[in-house]
């Protein structure tokens, strides 16, 4: 390489200026976040080893069809649920003022957990969203990593908790400190436990929170 | 990158080492065009993620014989925009039904730019790659650099000479039509 370079022209003044605007994007210089190489390594070795890869659906197309069936499954058995749930709200509402169920909302498995999905009841206290979040065909999370509870609004995104399922998959409360109803999108994000904050943007489980 | 001489068989089979060595030679990229789209850095990792699951899904149908990367960025572009609409859907579970609110990401050119560039940056040698993010993205003087690299100024300047000339044979087509219009934006603002 510095063979090939020493023969190539040093670029002019008006490269060198347009190179310049060409590299001051920020986005040319962020980078994925740490660890989602081994997220999307560990999601296509169990995908392959659970569906032999060969036996898969031929297409994307079919896939899709696939995945689109499912979601009507599911929102289905969501819309019935809601019904019966806020018929629960309404039946509750005179005898308790404090807290009411507001509805269920179904969440579905990224491409890192396709197999998992989880419902989650949602429930307006004074004191804030509790949520109780019931998950089916979601691993427990490794040592040194959590799952993380995010409940955000397309903008800003504000934690509801942590939880690890290393001891069963029981029902998890979470609780989020708004009541802004424009808060309506729910994911869980697997974390490694190093103090950090931010989301590390590696998505299981996503949904959005009923409202009406 | 490490060379595997049947990489995209072993791709295709979800060989981990081989998923590890097409990540690590394009995330930087795929990652770019998804900030490119979807602004919001959790969904773009979400891009990611799905964009490299959806390749090997698809792997199937990659002829050995083409380029991998305008194939990961066409999965890259169409996931990105396809998380953006979904998104930004203006209501749910409400009463009214739901639309499509008008999305218009950037162009399938503008985004491929931004691929290449970013594919331009992730061939430098770490040390130049360092210094150019410096000096373009965050506007440093050499002596600067040099200070908070803790290594001669000399040094900056040859990274910087050797990677600029990198980029400038890499980016060649795109530098001209930069200079172009920027001379067409400086005829303007004259007028």
């Amino acid at each position: 390489m510095s063979d090939h370079l020493d023969s190539v022209q040093d670029p002019s003044a008006e490269e060198l200026a347009a190179l310049e605007v060409l590299l001051s994007r920020p986005e040319l210089w962020d980078d994925a976040p740490a660890g989602l190489e081994d997220s999307i390594v560990a999601a296509i070795s169990a995908e392959a080893a659970f569906d032999g890869h060969e036996a898969a659906p031929t297409s994307l197309i079919d896939r899709r069809a696939t995945r689109r069936a499912k979601r009507r499954i599911w929102l289905s058995a969501a819309a019935a649920a809601v019904v019966v749930v806020v018929g629960v709200a309404i039946a509750t509402r005179g005898s308790d003022d404090a807290t009411v169920a507001d509805g269920l909302t179904m969440l579905s498995g990224t491409d890192l957990a396709p197999t998992a999905s989880a419902s989650v009841t949602t429930t307006a206290t004074p004191a804030g969203l509790k949520m109780i979040l019931d998950t089916t065909g979601l691993a427990a999370a490794p040592e040194g990593f959590m799952y993380e509870a995010w409940v955000g609004n397309g903008s800003i995104r504000v934690s509801a908790g942590t939880f690890h399922l290393r001891g069963g998959d029981g029902p998890i409360a979470l609780w989020a400190g708004v009541d802004d109803p424009s808060f309506d999108q729910l994911s869980v994000t697997l974390e490694p436990i190093d103090g950090v904050a931010e989301s590390s943007g590696q998505a299981v489980l996503r949904g959005q929170i009923a409202t009406d | 990158m490490a060379v595997m001489p049947d990489l995209i068989e072993r791709f295709k089979a979800g060989d981990p080492e081989a998923v590890r060595l097409v990540y690590r030679e394009h995330a930087g990229a795929v990652h770019t065009v998804a900030r490119s789209i979807v602004h919001d850095r959790e969904l773009a990792a979400e891009v990611v993620q799905q964009t490299f699951v959806k390749a090997w899904r698809a792997a199937r149908r990659f002829e050995g014989n083409r380029e991998l990367a305008p194939w990961l960025y066409s999965i890259a572009r169409r996931t990105a925009i396809d998380m953006l609409r979904v998104e930004s859907k203006p209501t749910r579970g409400g009463h009214e039904p739901e639309t499509d609110v008008g999305v218009t990401p950037m162009t399938f050119e503008r985004t491929w730019e931004r691929f290449e560039i970013r594919r331009a940056i992730d061939a430098l040698p770490p040390g130049e790659r360092e210094v150019i993010r410096r000096s373009h993205l965050m506007g440093f003087s050499h002596d600067e650099i040099a200070a908070q690299l803790q290594i001669p100024v000399g040094t900056v300047k040859s990274r910087s000479g050797r990677a600029n000339k990198r980029l400038a044979a890499a980016l060649a087509h795109l530098t001209a039509n930069q200079s172009e219009s920027s001379g067409v934006q400086q005829d303007e603002d004259r007028r």
